[in-house]
């Protein structure tokens, strides 16, 4: 009988989980998560206040009171000792602050907000005018009532802006469906945003406001990025790929796969199933490959590269021992293989599989990467040279999981 | 809201969070994000308590956790399209977990039963999140056609449909769970 045998079995398979107790901390966020909120409303009130006292003197001042960012309250604190040890094949194992730490770490000002608020509404760009936005700095989705996909802009300015889209979920050849924002969807000067969806890619130019469709012919579009020095885009499906030529507004078959980013790392392919190291050339096309140690055997996200040659990607650790660390980001310079690093990230029961997503490069050294988990999700920066860890942007009032992702670009 | 836990509120969450959590962990395939998804579900359960503690908390808990959890695997599977070997997602089913993934019993050969749970286990992950919800409200949750569309916001037509489509696709890639898997459809 299906339903018994079949519930018997779901019984068992989850059976090894082990106890919580969270009635405890779910009260304890439900009572600071209201003192938040009523904190923001006494901030609007005040802020209303404010502009109507301010308005006989003030007239020119173009940026709302509830559009702008508000700064994180944590105090920064200085820098601790980095901990760091080697792998066996000469990689250099840097210890991640625990998750519990991450509001504590010293705070970095970058082009970033200290709070990217998802569930802040937006201005709608028809009311800003023309020219209002010349470029952005981050983006997320904010999904409506039907379930379509609204893009929220951060503009340079600390504005947030709706662009005015409406999106769809991707969906794979098994109908598998998932949210339309890429890791790389901004270009890296922030003058534009690219979507994939079933059978196309819908650019959005920051300067002009102007949304264009570019048919690419695939229903099974999964991903979109922007390849080196933003010449084009690379659109891929599970079994294509494709060459997008914004200029031209047409899109081309690649023989082979392709990634938007100059390098690449992937978890196998090399003698004994090793890493490799994989170029690609602007118009995402593969230039070369070499050997990569290093101590992992899964590579979870696209991997990022800047112009000085270096890369980095989530990974899964392929020996991850008695302490259950198991996930990192592992960067390295392209031509210089033994100066790759290992940022490990333990503390497993407040992370989530996934936990920690590179964004992109602040600078030449300086890595952003978005920490999701337990105790909430921050965009925190990696300097690759020294090993410490920066806090960067509270990202607040997204959803578990990952539905607070962000997508930002290059300062 | 009183700062103290709310000793009902307390009660009604040490009553039903195992289940709770199996259930997540059963969609998402994640122990530790199962946890975060039902942490997500209890806060916004504890922000409603006084309207909902006469109402139906089970209710509330299940339409949010089901739908976090569907949401939650849809971005999560995002960062991982293309990026086996080849730098392609597999196109047909490979039962192995990603790196860190709980397999339960996995070291334990003494019963064929802890081989057939864990082929379940990794061939749910090759089902859609929806048929997943679907298949765990039905069989795990023991909720009615009508209860499991109304929870998850579609039809009951979408849930028969569902139902069919993956008890299919779960037979295609675990054919020794053939036994469990035909037979009478539950009420």
């Amino acid at each position: 009988m299906t339903g018994i045998r079949l519930g018997q079995l779901m019984e068992e398979a989850s059976q090894h989980l082990p106890d919580v107790d969270l009635a405890d901390a779910a009260w304890a966020a439900a009572v600071e998560q209201r003192a938040r909120h009523r904190r923001a409303v006494l901030r609007g009130v005040a802020g209303v206040a404010a502009a109507a006292l301010a308005v006989g003197v003030l007239v020119t001042r173009d940026q709302p009171e509830a559009d702008r960012v508000t700064p994180a309250p944590a105090p920064a604190t200085s820098p601790s000792p980095v901990a760091t040890d080697r792998a066996t094949d000469g990689t250099l194992l840097v210890q991640a602050p625990q998750a519990a730490d991450e509001a504590r770490l010293p705070l970095l000002a970058t082009h970033l907000p200290a709070e990217i608020a998802l569930d802040r509404a937006p201005t709608p760009l028809a009311q800003l005018g023309q020219g209002a936005l010349t470029r952005i700095n981050a983006a997320y989705l904010r999904q409506d009532a039907g379930g379509s996909y609204r893009p929220v802009l951060l503009a340079q300015d600390g504005r947030l802006v709706d662009p005015g889209l409406s999106l769809r979920d991707t969906t794979d050849a098994e109908g598998n469906a998932a949210a339309p924002l890429d890791r790389a969807a901004i270009a890296q000067d922030g003058s534009a945003i690219a979507f994939a969806q079933p059978g196309e890619v819908v650019l959005f130019e920051i300067p002009g406001a102007a949304a264009r469709r570019i048919a690419v012919p695939d229903p099974t579009l999964q991903r979109v990025g922007w390849t080196a020095g933003d010449s084009g885009l690379v659109a891929r499906s599970d079994t294509q790929s494709w060459f997008v030529d914004v200029g031209t507004g047409t899109a081309t078959r690649l023989s082979g796969r392709a990634a938007p980013s100059h390098y690449e790392i992937v978890a196998g392919g090399g003698p004994g199933g090793s890493p490799r190291l994989l170029t690609w050339d602007a118009f995402g096309r593969g230039t070369g490959q070499e050997v990569l140690p290093a101590p992992l055997d899964g590579v979870y996200t696209n991997t990022i590269s800047n112009i000085v040659g270096w890369a980095a990607a989530g990974v899964y650790l392929n020996d991850p021992g008695s302490t259950r660390e198991y996930q990192g980001i592992l960067a390295v310079q392209a031509d210089k293989p033994s100066s790759r690093r290992l940022l490990v990230f333990g503390d497993a029961t407040a992370r989530t599989k996934g936990c920690c997503v590179p964004l992109g490069w602040l600078s030449g050294h300086q890595l952003l990467f978005q920490s999701s988990g337990s105790q909430g999700s921050w965009v925190l920066v990696w300097d690759i040279t020294s090993g410490q860890v920066s806090r960067v942007s509270r990202v607040a009032g997204g959803a578990p999981g990952g539905a607070n992702a962000v997508a930002v670009s290059f300062p | 809201m009183r700062a103290e836990t709310d000793a009902e509120f307390a009660e009604y969450v040490r009553a039903r969070q195992q289940q709770f959590l199996r259930a997540a962990y059963l969609v998402c395939g994640d122990a530790h994000l199962a946890e975060d998804l039902l942490q997500q579900a209890l806060v916004k359960l504890a922000l409603r308590w006084d309207k909902i503690r006469g109402e139906h908390p089970d209710a509330f808990v299940r339409r949010v956790l089901f739908r976090d959890a569907i949401s939650a695997w849809r971005r999560t599977r995002r960062e991982h399209v293309g990026l086996d070997e080849t730098g392609y997602a597999a196109g047909s089913p490979q039962l192995t977990p990603l790196p860190g993934a709980v397999v339960p019993g996995a070291d334990d050969r003494v019963e064929d039963r802890v081989g057939d749970r864990i082929d379940l286990v990794r061939a749910l992950m090759h089902l859609t999140a929806k048929q997943r919800a679907v298949l765990v409200l039905r069989y795990f949750e023991d909720r009615s056609e009508a209860e499991t569309a109304d929870l998850l916001g579609v039809s009951v037509g979408t849930v028969k449909s569902q139902t069919s489509a993956a008890l299919a696709r779960l037979r295609t890639i675990a054919p020794n769970l053939e036994p469990s898997l035909s037979g009478r459809e539950p009420s």
